[in-house]
């Protein structure tokens, strides 16, 4: 399964459990993710998938096990130490600044990553480096266009693809995107898989997301890994899982295979 | 930078209103009341006072209710230095700066454990307990006798040019504001008030910056302070009570927490209510009750809040046509 000669992993997950109460919402979860790897998760509502990425970012505390960025222990660190140390992640509901406009939501960003937020004087606006940098991720997402309107009047999907867009922004290694396509359009959904897979290939990014629909899931992701009810109970490549009998009974149905 | 509810009109729009301001406080004085230059002086005070807390509320958002401490603090500290001959003037008013800084970082970290109204609840607390010592310790603060005969330097005996004085120190401390409002750091501050957890994702310490806005709050809400301890030549502990937190509130609210233009009208409105009806009945409050409902009602986002937004309804009309036919 894994290939001839194994670089480090980006991402290790070593046996990472949490419950609320009584409820397991992870139990015992080991995987890692190669440099470059464009993966997916999968399962269904209510597996863990977004727990897990909460566990993963900082937001939730794992009872037990371990989360290694590059072979670093970031399991307990706060969210935003986790974002610099270079894992961007966007939202299942979308998280932007709406009363700020398109560009102002991804130049924050930027000089966020650049530690140039605690500059009190100079106008954010006069940092025409950073300016640029945030309209050309904009560029890649197809909202340059849109730079100077204000965030929350957009369209859900354009919204959607900011998020994504205030993710990149932190140059991470790792970028983690929790149902990035819900609530698009047929045609949202089509370019957005595009822009992503372009995105993931030009920048040479390690992309895991998270997403209900099947098409893409297995039309894009080299290795797609599997949760139900807090555990891992497959992973493997896109052909492997769909043949797999405990992913169809679970999760797929019969359907899936042909 | 526009965008975001400090700005949500262009600041240009802003810096014409400070502009027309400028020359209306710089001219009024000259028409000859002396009444007319308290009222004034005491305007530019409370709307220093406000825009501080502007900074924390309107841009940063965190309700404060215990920006009096850091007023209090101010003025006690122009006081103290002062009568005791510790310092000159021209030291003791910097010095407030200093002083609220220090007060915010002993307060600010145990207020910023907590969000929401239990914040509010610790500011209100931790501020009770600095006007509890303030009353209290009749030694060195006189208790609740203030303290009286402040010496003032020669240069500034004149209440006029006490006035003047006031006048550049609040226009300065505004531009101040204005620029760090529109600096990254406004930005952050900004997208904390948003969406704290999204700040956080993107690599945000946000409570260090939530102390950061408690700071500048409380510098510019203790330069406020020693300046009107300047002027009035006296202090009191009820500078630090809990109702002149309150009244901070008010104005900003009143006037409209989306610049800081609305803060200090705000301050102008209280004190011109407080003054002119105060001299007719003694039953003030009961007409600024019903003044801010009236502004509630029909200025609900603050009186500058909200004809800035007829303003930019009315220069839209043209427009509105075309962004009507947008999905």
């Amino acid at each position: 399964m894994e290939n001839a000669q194994t670089p480090p992993p980006v991402l290790e997950v070593r046996r990472l459990s949490k419950a609320f109460g009584g409820l397991k919402v992870a139990h015992d979860v080991s995987f890692s993710i190669r440099r470059g790897e464009l993966s997916a998760i999968i399962g269904p509502n209510g597996a863990g998938k977004t727990t897990l990425f909460n566990l993963i970012t900082g937001k939730l505390v794992p009872d037990a096990g371990m989360v290694l960025f590059k072979g670093e222990r970031i399991d307990g660190l706060s969210p935003a130490d986790i974002a610099r140390k270079g894992i961007g992640r966007a939202f299942q509901i979308t998280s932007i600044f709406k009363e700020r406009t398109v560009l102002e939501n991804v130049l924050i960003s930027v000089l966020s990553r650049e530690k140039k937020t605690a500059r009190l004087f100079r106008k954010a606006s006069g940092h025409l480096e950073e300016v640029r940098e945030a309209m050309e991720i904009l560029g890649t997402l197809s909202l340059d266009g849109k730079a100077g309107e204000m965030a929350g009047s957009l369209p859900h999907g354009d919204q959607k693809r900011l998020d994504i867009s205030m993710a990149l922004a932190l140059n991470p290694e790792l970028v983690m995107l929790d149902e990035p396509m819900a609530g698009m359009s047929p045609e949202e959904r089509a370019t957005t898989v595009d822009l992503i897979r372009k995105v993931w290939s030009e920048k040479a990014l390690t992309l895991l997301f998270i997403e209900h629909d099947m098409d893409v899931v297995f039309g894009i992701s080299e290795w797609i890994r599997v949760l139900n009810q807090g555990v891992l109970l497959a992973e493997g490549t896109p052909a492997e899982i769909s043949r797999n009998r405990d992913v169809i009974t679970a999760y797929l149905g019969e359907e899936i295979v042909e | 930078m526009s965008g975001g509810k400090p700005g949500a009109k262009s600041g240009r729009d802003e810096w014409a209103q400070w502009g027309i301001a400028l020359v209306l406080f710089a001219v009024v004085p000259l028409l000859g009341k002396k009444y007319f230059v308290s009222m004034g002086n005491e305007i530019l005070v409370m709307g220093l006072f406000a825009m501080g807390f502007n900074l924390l509320y309107g841009v940063t958002g965190m309700l404060s209710f215990g920006q009096a401490a850091y007023y209090g603090v101010g003025a006690y500290t122009v006081g103290l230095l002062l009568s005791k001959g510790v310092a000159p003037f021209w030291v003791a008013l910097p010095a407030t700066m200093a002083v609220g800084a220090a007060l915010a970082l002993v307060l600010g970290p145990l207020c910023i454990r907590l969000t929401g109204v239990y914040f509010t609840m610790l500011t209100l607390a931790f501020a009770e307990m600095v006007w509890g010592i303030v009353f209290k310790w009749y030694d060195f603060t006189g208790g609740d006798n203030g303290i009286q005969g402040i010496p003032m330097p020669e240069a500034l005996h004149d209440p006029l040019r006490y006035y003047y004085f006031t006048l550049a120190v609040v226009f300065v401390s505004f531009w101040l504001i204005r620029r760090i409002v529109d600096s990254p750091f406004g930005a952050v501050l900004q997208s904390i008030r948003e969406n704290p957890e999204r700040a956080g994702f993107i690599g945000v310490k946000v409570r260090r910056y939530q102390l950061a806005a408690m700071v500048l709050s409380g510098v510019f809400a203790a330069l406020a302070g020693g300046l009107f301890a300047g002027y009035q030549h006296s202090i009191h502990p009820d500078m630090l009570h809990w109702t002149k937190s309150g009244e901070v509130i008010l104005m900003s609210i009143l006037g409209g927490v989306s610049s800081f233009f609305g803060p200090l009208m705000g301050a102008a409105v209280i004190v011109f209510i407080e003054d002119m009806i105060g001299k007719y009945t003694e039953f003030w409050e009961i007409w600024i009750g019903g003044i801010m409902l009236a502004i509630v009602i029909f200025f609900p986002r603050g009186v500058i809040g909200t004809s800035d937004t007829w303003i930019t309804r009315w220069r839209n009309h043209g427009k509105r046509a075309d962004t009507a036919a947008r999905p």
